[in-house]
């Protein structure tokens, strides 16, 4: 690999308008541009209703942008099939949805097609730092914070190379939040998986490090490091 | 056979009686339903009457051209109403439901006067017109009930679907349980009716059979085809309608269309 490939970009996103607010009957972003290096952890942040989740979906197509590109190893997100896209850049929602049954059946609740060994569920929840007794337990009777985690090991069965979270630590409690953050940061830090995370929460931008977009009114108004960007916010607050 | 007794046109008024006694119940309650009961019995009048007449003639002139005519516009009126009971609008519904109607009706009432009852001529009214006016009201319903409760389950369960899409499941995976239950939602009715008919009522087409001097026998024969085709038309229709209405909500790269559901 050249320097020049090593410094390709792995999503760009270029004059990107549209996405849907939550209620989705409003267009949100107006011209977002950005760029993620592989490897790297960005935060985006900004008040509600600034098109902050609206953006996070259309990175996995969940929607499509009205105006603008947005790229995933120099080819635009059309070029790709859809469900093989979305196991690549893996949207984790905000809030964990658990099905009925023991976590085992969570994990192996998969697409067609798709087929897991055991040694690879127990890998996985190794991962997001649950050990193996959790495969028998009941999935709707775990707590905020080991559904969360579990939802993040469910994605990380898929192989993605590029984890999106959604406030992935709005409903927790500060110790359940901790053990998120330091599951998030392992598998940034350790292996090297590239992250999109959008939160409003100064502590989680902080831990992450790396770089923060802030998003106002559907625009990118500014970019800080971490540090700066978390102090900021603890005044905002 | 004794000769069937007609109801004269002043004991037809005298069934009023019923429902005056039905106004002064809702009057000394204070249910206020007093209106919609004038305006409901007016139209049973009219409607029916002008349906008895219209049959009148239908039976009389004999043709095909006019008894498929007749099914079509009852076909129209189905599919109507039953995208009218559905709680969202979706674009193109009435579309939709026209078509599975048209499958799912046309394949059993072929199947019923064809094939079982071997109607001769194959569109003598007097058998089409009310077997198709049974299997299309049924089929109406079946579709409204699965649509309405396939749209219900997919706003209450939204973000379970959007997990299934976002772990790569295609639109179709992400949305069959929801569409299992919402065609179990539409079929378990006529399953029932299946399961009760006879105990404690006689249905109506077995009664207005017996009334004018069927053998029982006969109109048992026909009760048991009418409630098999009423549940194969309900499990058609409903089945075909909620196929079309879950690709409605979803596009070609598997994307929930939100704005349709929320």
């Amino acid at each position: 690999m050249t320097i020049e490939e090593a410094r390709e970009p792995i999503l760009a996103c270029r004059e990107v308008s549209g996405g849907y607010t939550v209620d989705a009957h409003r267009e949100v972003l107006k011209a977002v541009s950005f760029q993620v290096q592989a490897g790297e952890c960005l935060s985006i942040t900004g008040p509600s209703g600034s098109g902050k989740s609206a953006l996070l979906r259309l990175l996995n197509r969940f929607d499509d942008p009205v105006q603008g590109e947005i790229r995933f190893r120099k080819k635009p997100l059309q070029a790709y099939d859809p469900l093989e896209l979305r196991r690549r850049i893996a949207l984790v929602l905000q809030n964990p949805v658990m099905f009925h049954g023991t976590v085992r059946e969570n994990l192996l609740r998969r697409p067609a097609g798709e087929h897991l060994s055991e040694s690879a569920l127990i890998q996985a929840l190794a991962e997001v730092g649950l050990d193996r007794s959790f495969l028998d337990r009941n999935a709707m009777e775990l707590s905020g914070g080991e559904k969360q985690r579990l939802s993040i090991a469910r994605s990380l069965l898929g192989g993605p190379e590029i984890l999106l979270l959604d406030e992935p630590t709005s409903a927790l409690d500060s110790r359940s939040l901790h053990l998120v953050v330091d599951t998030i940061t392992h598998l940034n830090r350790v292996k090297g998986l590239t992250l999109i995370v959008v939160t409003h929460q100064a502590e989680l931008i902080h831990r992450l490090g790396g770089r923060v977009l802030f998003l106002e009114g559907g625009r990118i108004v500014r970019e800080e490091g971490a540090e700066k960007a978390a102090r900021f916010l603890e005044e905002v607050e | 056979m004794k000769p069937i007794i007609d109801v004269g046109f002043v004991h037809l008024l005298l069934a009023l009686v019923l429902v005056l006694l039905v106004i002064a119940i809702s009057h000394r309650e204070r249910l206020g339903l007093e209106r919609d009961l004038v305006i409901a019995t007016a139209r049973t009048f009219l409607q029916l009457f002008v349906v008895g007449y219209f049959l009148i003639y239908l039976f009389a002139w004999d043709r095909w051209e006019f008894v498929l005519l007749t099914l079509i516009v009852m076909l129209s009126a189905a599919s109507w109403i039953a995208v009218g009971r559905l709680k969202q609008p979706l674009p193109g519904a009435r579309w939709i439901a026209m078509a599975s109607l048209v499958v799912g009706s046309a394949i059993t009432l072929a199947f019923v006067t064809q094939v079982i009852i071997q109607v001769e001529p194959w569109y003598d009214p007097r058998y089409l017109i009310p077997i198709g006016g049974m299997i299309l009201g049924n089929a109406m319903t079946g579709a409204a009930l699965a649509g309405e409760r396939f749209q219900g389950e997919l706003r209450n369960r939204v973000e379970e679907v959007e997990t299934l899409l976002a772990l790569g499941f295609s639109g179709m995976e992400a949305t069959r349980d929801l569409y299992r239950s919402a065609l179990r939602a539409a079929m378990i009715p006529a399953i029932n009716a299946m399961l009760a008919v006879g105990i404690v009522q006689l249905p109506g087409m077995m009664t207005g059979q017996i009334l004018s001097g069927t053998s029982p026998l006969i109109a048992v024969k026909y009760q048991v085809v009418v409630m098999l085709m009423i549940t194969c038309a309900v499990a058609l229709s409903a089945f075909l309608f909620l196929h079309l209405v879950v690709k409605r909500y979803l596009t070609p790269a598997h994307q929930l269309r939100r704005q349709l559901i929320l």
